[in-house]
C-alpha cells in the first residue's frame, strides 16, 4: 500500500465531510442527509483491508471530531473500529453494482447503530442513545444504504482513472 | 517480542486509538476545559468557513436573477406597508409617552435592549447524532462561553441558543433543540415556569415540563413561551416559540407542554450573539 493511496483517501474523506457539513446541510435544509462519509470508508476498507480500513476510520473520525460537537474521540472511535471490521472481510466476497454495495452499507451501518448504542450505554451518554431512535436516523440510515450503490459506481470509476494514470488500484 | 508487535500491529494500533477516543470523549464530557474539543473546532471552522464562502458566491451568481424580481415585488410590498406604518406611527407616538410616564413610576429601565454581534452561520454537524451550529465569530471578537444567541427571522426576534465552545475566529452554538438543551422558560400569559428541553431535531417541538398543574385551566393553544430569565444565561423575555400541545400524564404530578419553536432552523444564515448586558 503506497502512501499515495492514504493520501487520497483521506482527502476524499474530508472533501466528503466537509461538503456534508456546509453545502449540503445548507441545500437540504430539513437537517436530513445521508451518512456519505461513512458509505466512501466501508467502501475503502472493504477494498483495501484492516489496516488501511484502520488507518483511514481514524483520519475520517478526527475530521468528523473537529467538524461535530459531540465528545471528542466519539467519531474516532467509531470510525476506526468500523473501518478495522469492514476491512477483515476483503477478499471475501467480489464486488458487484447492486447487490453486494446494498448488504456491506446495510450491515455496516447496522453494527455501527449498535456500536454506538454500547458506546453511549457504557460512558452514560443518554442523548446519543434517544437520539438513535429517531425517525431522523433512521432516514439516515435508509437514504445511505439506497445511495450505497451509485457512491460505490462513483469510487469504482475514479478508481478507474486512477489506473489508467499509472497508479495501483483504489 | 518484536515479532510479536510486527504480527499485531494493527490490533494494536486499534487498541491504542479506541482506549485514546474513550479517555478523550471521558475528558470531553466530565470537565470544562475541553481543550481538543476547541482545537477541533478552530481547524474544522477553518475549512467550513472557506467552503461556505465558495458556496455563498456560486448560490450568489446563480440567483442573481430571480432575486432582482424579488427585488421588484417586494419594493411595491414595501411601499404599501409603509404607507400603514405612516399611519400606525401617530398611534405609536403616544403610546410611547404613556410608556414612559408608566416606566418612571415602576422605576423600570425602558427600551430593552442588547450589544449584540452579527455572525453567519458556516456550517453545521456532518452526521444527524449531534447538533452543530458553527458560525465565523469567535474569541476575537468578543464571542465567550455561554453567551445567548438569538435571530430575526420575518421580523421576528426568537431564541436560537447559547454558544457552547469557543475558538478564536468562530465558535459553536448549542441550539434550543439538542439534546443536552435546558431552557428556563415561561408562559406568557398565565406567568407560569417550566423548563424546555430539546428534542434532537430542528424540526421537532421542544418539550416544555416541569410545569405547575394548576396552569392546566389557565392554558391555551397558542401561547407564547419566552425565556423566564432565572438562570444567569438567558435574559428575560425572549421569546421562544408557541404552545401545541398539552399533555397532563397520570403517572406524574407535573404539566407537559410540546412547544413549536418560533425560530425555523432550517433556514439560518445570519444570527446575534448577545454579547453585552442591557445597553
Amino acid at each position: 500500500m503506497k502512501s499515495i493511496h492514504i493520501l487520497v483517501y483521506s482527502l476524499i474523506e474530508f472533501l466528503t465531510l466537509l461538503l456534508s457539513s456546509t453545502l449540503i446541510s445548507n441545500f437540504l435544509q430539513t437537517g436530513l442527509f445521508p451518512n456519505l462519509a461513512f458509505a466512501v470508508l466501508v467502501y475503502f476498507s472493504f477494498k483495501n483491508g484492516p489496516s488501511l480500513g484502520l488507518l483511514l476510520g481514524i483520519v475520517t473520525g478526527l475530521i468528523a471530531d473537529c467538524f461535530s460537537s459531540g465528545p471528542f474521540g466519539f467519531y474516532i472511535f467509531v470510525m476506526s473500529l468500523s473501518g478495522y471490521a469492514i476491512g477483515r472481510f476483503v477478499n471475501v466476497v467480489k464486488l458487484d453494482f447492486l447487490f453486494i454495495p446494498l448488504l456491506i452499507v446495510s450491515v455496516s451501518m447496522l453494527s455501527r447503530f449498535v456500536l454506538i448504542l454500547i458506546l453511549s450505554w457504557v460512558l452514560g451518554l443518554n442523548f446519543i442513545t434517544d437520539q438513535l431512535f429517531t425517525l431522523n436516523h433512521l432516514f439516515e440510515l435508509f437514504s445511505t444504504i439506497v445511495l450505497s450503490p451509485l457512491i460505490f459506481l462513483l469510487l469504482r470509476l475514479m478508481d478507474k482513472v486512477f489506473q489508467q494514470r499509472g497508479y495501483k488500484s483504489l | 517480542m518484536k515479532d510479536f508487535l510486527k504480527r499485531n500491529s494493527t490490533i494494536i494500533l486499534l487498541l491504542f486509538v479506541l482506549s485514546g477516543s474513550t479517555i478523550s470523549m471521558w475528558f470531553s464530557e466530565t470537565t470544562s476545559l475541553g481543550s481538543p474539543k476547541d482545537l477541533g473546532l478552530a481547524i474544522g471552522s477553518f475549512f467550513q468557513n472557506s467552503t461556505n464562502a465558495i458556496g455563498g458566491l456560486y448560490n450568489d451568481t446563480v440567483n442573481s436573477a430571480q432575486t432582482l424580481e424579488t427585488l421588484r415585488k417586494d419594493y411595491n410590498q414595501v411601499v404599501a406597508r409603509l404607507r400603514t406604518l405612516e399611519e400606525q406611527q401617530s398611534d405609536i407616538d403616544s403610546l410611547r409617552q404613556q410608556n414612559f410616564r408608566l416606566g418612571e413610576i415602576l422605576n423600570l429601565k425602558g427600551g430593552l435592549s442588547f450589544s449584540t454581534l452579527v455572525a453567519q452561520v458556516i456550517g453545521k454537524d456532518p452526521g444527524i447524532i449531534f447538533s452543530t451550529i458553527t458560525v465565523n465569530k469567535g474569541y476575537n471578537d468578543g464571542v465567550r462561553k455561554d453567551m445567548p444567541v438569538i435571530v430575526i427571522q420575518d421580523g421576528k426576534q426568537s431564541l436560537v441558543g447559547k454558544i457552547s465552545t469557543v475558538a478564536p475566529f468562530s465558535s459553536r452554538i448549542q441550539p434550543l433543540y439538542d439534546r443536552r438543551s435546558n431552557i428556563g422558560g415561561r408562559l406568557s400569559t398565565s406567568r407560569f415556569e417550566g423548563l424546555l428541553i430539546g428534542n434532537g431535531s430542528g424540526e421537532q417541538n421542544l418539550t416544555m415540563t416541569y410545569i405547575d398543574p394548576a396552569a392546566r385551566n389557565q392554558l391555551k393553544i397558542g401561547d407564547e413561551v419566552s425565556t423566564s430569565g432565572l438562570n444567569s444565561i438567558f435574559p428575560a423575555g425572549i421569546p421562544i416559540g408557541t404552545v401545541e400541545a398539552i399533555e397532563k400524564k397520570p403517572y406524574e404530578s407535573f404539566l407537559e407542554l410540546s412547544i413549536k419553536p418560533l425560530c425555523i432552523f432550517g433556514k439560518l444564515d445570519y444570527i446575534y450573539v448577545l454579547i453585552g448586558g442591557l445597553q
